[in-house]
């Protein structure tokens, strides 16, 4: 019997993997996602500037999956071994009968139902009722610690309200998180945020922009520079105990010691998106028909999964591209496909922010490592 | 970690099988990221889906020899149960549920 690897405190970073194991997630994907996305409406009561999906007020709801549907979706899911699912929106209280169909997928042993949401809709009664049901977890946005950085990229009112949700969580066994999404304009309330999150008993979550949705109209502009990104890179490397959902591996580039979590793609190999319409991308930032693997009213789950042709041809391929020759891939595998093909049309490109190309970019050289690189 | 008891499994914590082995997933209920780790031991999986039916020593006992472990790679088995147990992944049967992941009344 090969010996059994140690338990890992925390989701392992790449490197932490056992190479077989690495190797045969990056190479072939998993049976089925760990933990599936799936923003159930695009309807939403805010218009944030960076929306990954283009949600808001007048997002059609008509061709959203029925509870009927979802709920079928659901045991699909649960038939797959998928352990969590991650509802997202659009804010997903908006979605008729959601706490019925979280209550549907507690009984068919779902491990753990996370949900972002603006918090502008969780009352009293729905805290209460998320609370006894067991196993969730909260994600409030709230991209400022304060109100005018906030409601600069999410809209007059936004900062209010959710921080009226955190106090309201105050006191119940509802595991959250404040979700951040670091711009150029909030860049310095790094620290700021991590406080005001500690004050709501809810840990810090920071996540990286994209140029998805209505972020890629607004990406130019709240883009953060290169300046910010080092900070940040420094700042996550001095507060482990903040959550990145695995966005940053390419500020790994910067050398040193890696970032928590997986730090590498998990796109068709550890995770998948559906979207309201049941059309499944690789993740949430692959909203476009370039990267759609299906629809769920077609096709089941399992069969999109083990079948898609852009999942397996694409994603679950070794593919260094440009940045084969790099002294810095095995730490940011090159970075987001995603935002690759938003901003060039193609994959085979380091990541438009690789700090590596910005940096050399100014004699035209390819990406070195080791000149930023502490090796 | 009574090896002369019956354990189940956390509502939080499931596993499945892969062309490696399987993957462990822990969610406590207490921290919003959940613990997961990639095993290629079949007796491990073994072992977890059959917790339930009977006391962890004698599960222990009948797999090591259908399996035919040598002591350290037993010890190696009972050490990572006895960390699934402290983390409370697996639960003592009749041991009332603590996590904040359980249903309330």
């Amino acid at each position: 019997m090969p010996p059994v690897p140690e338990p890992q405190a925390t989701a392992p970073a790449r490197r932490a993997l056992a190479p077989a194991f690495a190797r045969a997630v990056r190479v072939s994907g998993l049976s089925a996602p760990i933990t599936v996305t799936w923003e159930v409406t695009n309807r939403c009561n805010l218009r944030c500037a960076h929306c990954l999906s283009a949600s808001g007020p007048e997002a059609a709801t008509d061709t959203d999956l029925t509870f009927a549907e979802a709920c079928t979706l659901v045991d699909q899911l649960a038939a797959a071994r998928v352990f969590q699912i991650h509802f997202g929106g659009g804010e997903p209280f908006l979605y008729p009968r959601f706490m019925d169909l979280l209550r549907h997928a507690q009984s068919r042993g779902l491990c753990c139902l996370c949900i972002s949401t603006n918090g502008s809709l969780l009352t009293p009664e729905r805290i209460a009722e998320l609370d006894a049901l067991g196993g969730i977890y909260l994600q409030i946005s709230l991209d400022g610690a304060t109100e005018s950085a906030c409601d600069a990229v999410r809209g007059v009112g936004a900062w209010r309200k959710a921080n009226a949700a955190l106090e309201r969580l105050a006191g119940t066994g509802i595991v959250r998180t404040v979700n951040f999404v670091y711009t150029r304009g909030n860049a310095g309330q790094l620290d700021a945020m991590l406080a005001l999150a500690r004050r709501h008993g809810a840990a810090l979550r920071v996540t990286r922009l994209k140029p998805s949705g209505r972020g890629a109209q607004t990406y130019g502009e709240l883009r953060p520079t290169q300046q910010q990104l080092a900070a940040l890179h420094e700042w996550l490397a001095a507060h482990r105990d903040v959550l990145t959902g695995d966005t940053f591996f390419h500020l790994n580039a910067f050398g040193g010691q890696p970032l928590g979590g997986f730090q590498s793609c998990g796109a068709a190999r550890m995770t998948c998106l559906i979207v309201p319409n049941g059309d499944v991308y690789p993740c949430a930032f692959t909203q476009s028909e370039f990267f759609r693997a299906g629809n769920l009213r077609e096709t089941p789950f399992a069969d999109i999964w083990a079948g898609s042709s852009v999942f397996n041809a694409v994603f679950r391929q070794e593919q260094a591209g440009a940045c084969g020759t790099c002294s810095a891939f095995e730490g940011c595998g090159g970075g987001c496909p995603a935002v690759k093909h938003a901003l060039t049309g193609r994959l085979d490109l380091p990541d438009p922010d690789c700090v590596l190309e910005t940096a050399n970019a100014k004699d035209g050289a390819r990406p070195q490592a080791r000149p930023l690189c502490a090796d | 970690m009574d090896l002369s008891k019956t354990y189940r499994r956390h509502p939080g914590f499931s596993f499945r099988r892969e062309s490696f082995g399987g993957i462990l997933y822990h969610y406590e209920g207490v921290r919003p990221d959940p613990r997961v780790s990639f095993v290629n031991s079949p007796f491990l999986l073994d072992l977890l889906e059959r917790v339930e039916h009977a006391p962890l020593g004698d599960l222990l006992a009948a797999l090591s020899a259908r399996f035919d472990l040598d002591e350290g790679q037993a010890a190696t088995v009972r050490d990572f149960l006895a960390t699934l147990v402290e983390r409370g992944a697996l639960v003592a049967t009749g041991t009332p549920e603590a996590r904040a992941h359980a249903p309330r009344a």
